[in-house]
C-alpha cells in the first residue's frame, strides 16, 4: 500500500461543543496512539483527508503524518478507525495509530470479486457476498490495496472460502477462518418464492375481489334499474 | 406479517424518538439500501407492503434483507370512549426508526432496478427517505 501525506495539527480543544465548532471550520477532530507514547489529540483539514478517502479502495489507510506543534516529523500511521454521520456520512472522527515500517499488524483488506459467476450468467442464481474484508497479519509495506478474487467459474452452489484466498495469495498470512465464505452462487429462489407469492396474490385476490364484487354488484343493479 | 411471537408485556409506553441511528446506519448484508431520513413509527402493515412492492418490482430476482423489525406494541382505545378506563387494546405493531436507520437492503439486482424498487417501496413508507449504495470509502466496491 502506498504511504500517503498529511498534515495535522496539535488539538487543544476537547468536549461537545468546541468539536462542533472544529468541524464547522472545516477540520476533522482526531486522536493519535499507540507504541506505549501519549495519545495526542489532533486536528486534521476535511478536505485532504476527504480526497485521501475518495481516491482509497478501503478505510484502513497508511498515513505519514506531520503534526504541527510536536516535535516528531512524518509519523507513520495506520487510519484504525473513521467515524461517520449516520445520515449525511461526514467524517466525524478518526483514530489513528502509530505502527512502525517494519513492524508486523493486523489490518483489514477488501475482496474485489471479479467476472460474472457462470451460475449466475446461465442458470440464474444469486452470487451471496460472505466477508467482503479479509484481516491479514503482514508489515505495513506490503499491505494490499485491496485482494481481487475471479468468481467467473462458480456454478450454482459453488462458493469461495478463505482457504481459496490461501491458495491465491500464498504470501499473504490470513487471521481468518478458512471455512469463510467469501462469495456463494446460491439457487435461485424463483420457484420457492413464486409459490408464497402466489399463495399470497391469490389470498390478496380474494379479499380483493370480495369488495369490487360487491360494488359491481351494486353497478350492474343500478345499470338494470 | 412481522410481530414478536411472545412479549414480556403486552402494552408499552410511546417514548420519544430523539436523535438520529446509533445502530443499522451503514449496509452490512447487500449493495443497496433505504435509508430513513426521518424518525417515524413503522407499522408492520407498511414493512409488508414495501417488501411486496420490492420483491414484485425485482421480479423475485436478488435478495433482500429487512433490517428493521416492528416490536412494539401499540394501543388504541375503542371509538366513542369515554376517557379514563385504562389503557387501550393493543392494535397493531410499530418499528421505532430514527434518521439514518437502513431499513431494507437489496443485492443481486442492476442498479437501476435496484433504485426504482426502493422508490416504490419509499411511497409506502410515511416518511422521507434515502437511496443509498454500499461504498468503500468513496469508491464503489465489488
Amino acid at each position: 500500500m502506498k504511504e500517503i501525506r498529511l498534515n495535522a495539527r496539535v488539538r487543544t480543544e476537547s468536549g461537545k461543543q468546541n468539536l462542533h465548532k472544529i468541524r464547522k471550520q472545516g477540520e476533522i477532530p482526531g486522536v493519535l496512539y499507540g507504541h506505549k507514547a501519549e495519545p495526542v489529540h489532533l486536528a486534521i483539514v476535511e478536505h485532504d483527508f476527504w480526497t485521501i478517502l475518495h481516491h482509497a479502495t478501503s478505510e484502513h489507510l497508511i498515513l505519514s503524518i506531520d503534526i504541527e506543534g510536536l516535535d516528531e516529523d512524518n509519523i507513520l500511521t495506520l487510519v484504525k478507525d473513521v467515524q461517520h454521520h449516520p445520515v449525511s456520512g461526514n467524517v466525524l472522527h478518526v483514530d489513528f495509530q502509530r505502527i512502525a515500517k517494519d513492524e508486523t499488524i493486523k489490518v483489514g483488506v477488501h475482496v474485489l470479486l471479479t467476472g460474472i459467476p457462470k451460475g449466475v450468467k446461465d442458470f440464474g442464481g444469486i452470487l451471496d457476498h460472505g466477508i467482503r474484508e479479509v484481516m491479514i497479519s503482514t508489515t505495513p509495506v506490503m499491505i494490499p490495496e485491496a485482494l481481487e478474487m475471479d468468481v467467473s467459474a462458480l456454478l450454482v452452489g459453488d462458493s469461495v472460502r478463505v482457504s481459496d484466498m490461501v491458495t491465491q495469495y500464498p504470501d499473504i498470512e490470513f487471521l481468518d477462518d478458512d471455512s469463510i465464505q467469501v462469495a456463494h452462487v446460491s439457487i435461485p429462489k424463483k420457484l420457492e418464492v413464486a409459490e408464497d407469492l402466489e399463495a399470497e396474490e391469490a389470498a390478496e385476490g380474494e379479499e380483493g375481489d370480495a369488495a369490487p364484487a360487491e360494488g359491481e354488484e351494486a353497478a350492474a343493479e343500478g345499470e338494470e334499474s | 406479517m412481522l410481530m414478536p411471537k411472545r412479549t414480556k408485556h403486552r402494552k408499552q409506553q410511546r417514548g420519544r424518538m430523539r436523535g438520529m441511528a446509533q445502530r443499522g446506519s451503514k449496509i452490512s448484508f447487500g449493495e443497496y439500501g433505504l435509508q430513513a431520513e426521518a424518525p417515524a413509527w413503522i407499522t408492520n402493515r407498511q414493512i409488508e407492503a414495501a417488501r411486496v412492492a420490492i420483491m414484485r418490482h425485482i421480479n423475485r430476482q436478488g435478495k433482500l434483507w429487512i433490517r428493521v423489525f416492528p416490536d412494539k406494541p401499540v394501543t388504541v382505545k375503542p371509538a366513542e370512549t369515554r376517557m379514563g378506563k385504562g389503557k387501550g387494546a393493543p392494535e397493531y405493531w410499530v418499528a421505532v426508526v430514527k434518521p439514518g436507520r437502513i431499513m431494507f437492503e437489496l443485492e443481486g439486482v442492476e442498479q437501476d432496478l435496484a433504485k426504482r424498487a426502493m422508490e416504490l417501496a419509499s411511497a409506502k413508507l410515511p416518511i422521507k427517505t434515502k437511496f443509498v449504495r454500499r461504498v468503500v470509502s468513496g469508491k464503489v466496491a465489488g
